[in-house]
């Protein structure tokens, strides 16, 4: 099993390679427009000792500096998951990697051992050996077959 | 990110013999391509006549993506 990820370091290899300044401003920007404040959170949790800066000057020639290294951490981010919409299945399926699980779609049901989630889709092996995407768009329902403990 | 996306993950099968199950039908063949507006399945021959033909099916109304080899 693969190791878990630690977002402490990635975040700190972040810093490390983009310096403190442009950061500072990242920290400013994060949650302008209102959909990134729980990433805001997190960082200002890991980095309590980072003030927020203040919106950065557009006219500033450092702007497109500061643009490419956000590109570069919201990509990071991005493989991630925190920054792209997800489906509200995702989360939930994840927990049961590895589990025999069974999807309900707009075609029929799906059976078989989860094998890999992303943010819009699930992969599954069924019985036969044969993979299977599920697109969490035309999902309807999620069943794992192994019920969680404490629940009725 | 492509790698999240339904659309993104389906295009890792192209070359493989897939049914693309839809609300309202199943496309059997060679998976194509794949990205987040479409899929492209070429079918085999009705009848082994030939006839080849390439389905374009809109990503969104895919339900699951089986791969039959």
């Amino acid at each position: 099993m693969a190791a878990p990820i630690n977002l402490d370091e990635i975040v700190r290899t972040l810093q490390n390679s983009i310096g403190q300044s442009p950061l500072k401003q990242l920290l400013g920007g994060l949650g302008s427009n209102g959909n990134n404040k729980e990433i805001q959170e997190l960082v200002t949790r890991l980095f309590p000792n980072v003030p927020p800066a203040a919106p950065s000057n557009p006219t500033d020639p450092a702007a497109s500096s500061l643009s490419l290294n956000g590109n570069i951490i919201d990509t990071i981010l991005e493989i991630l998951g925190f920054l792209v919409p997800h489906s509200p299945f995702a989360p939930m399926a994840r927990r049961y990697i590895g589990t025999q699980v069974l999807f309900t779609t707009t075609a029929g049901t799906v059976e078989g051992e989860l094998i890999e989630v992303g943010n819009w889709f699930a992969v599954l092996t069924e019985a036969s050996g044969s993979r299977v995407v599920v697109n969490f768009n035309n999902t309807l329902a999620f069943q794992p077959e192994t019920p969680e403990v404490g629940t009725i | 990110m492509r790698l999240q996306t339904f659309g993104g993950r389906a295009a890792a099968l192209i070359g493989q013999s897939v049914q693309v199950a839809t609300s309202v039908d199943t496309i059997v063949g060679t998976l194509m391509w794949s990205d987040d507006t479409f899929i492209r399945v070429a079918t085999n021959g009705v009848g082994g006549y030939g006839n080849e033909r390439m389905v374009t099916i809109l990503t969104s109304s895919v339900a699951y993506i089986r791969t039959t080899t």
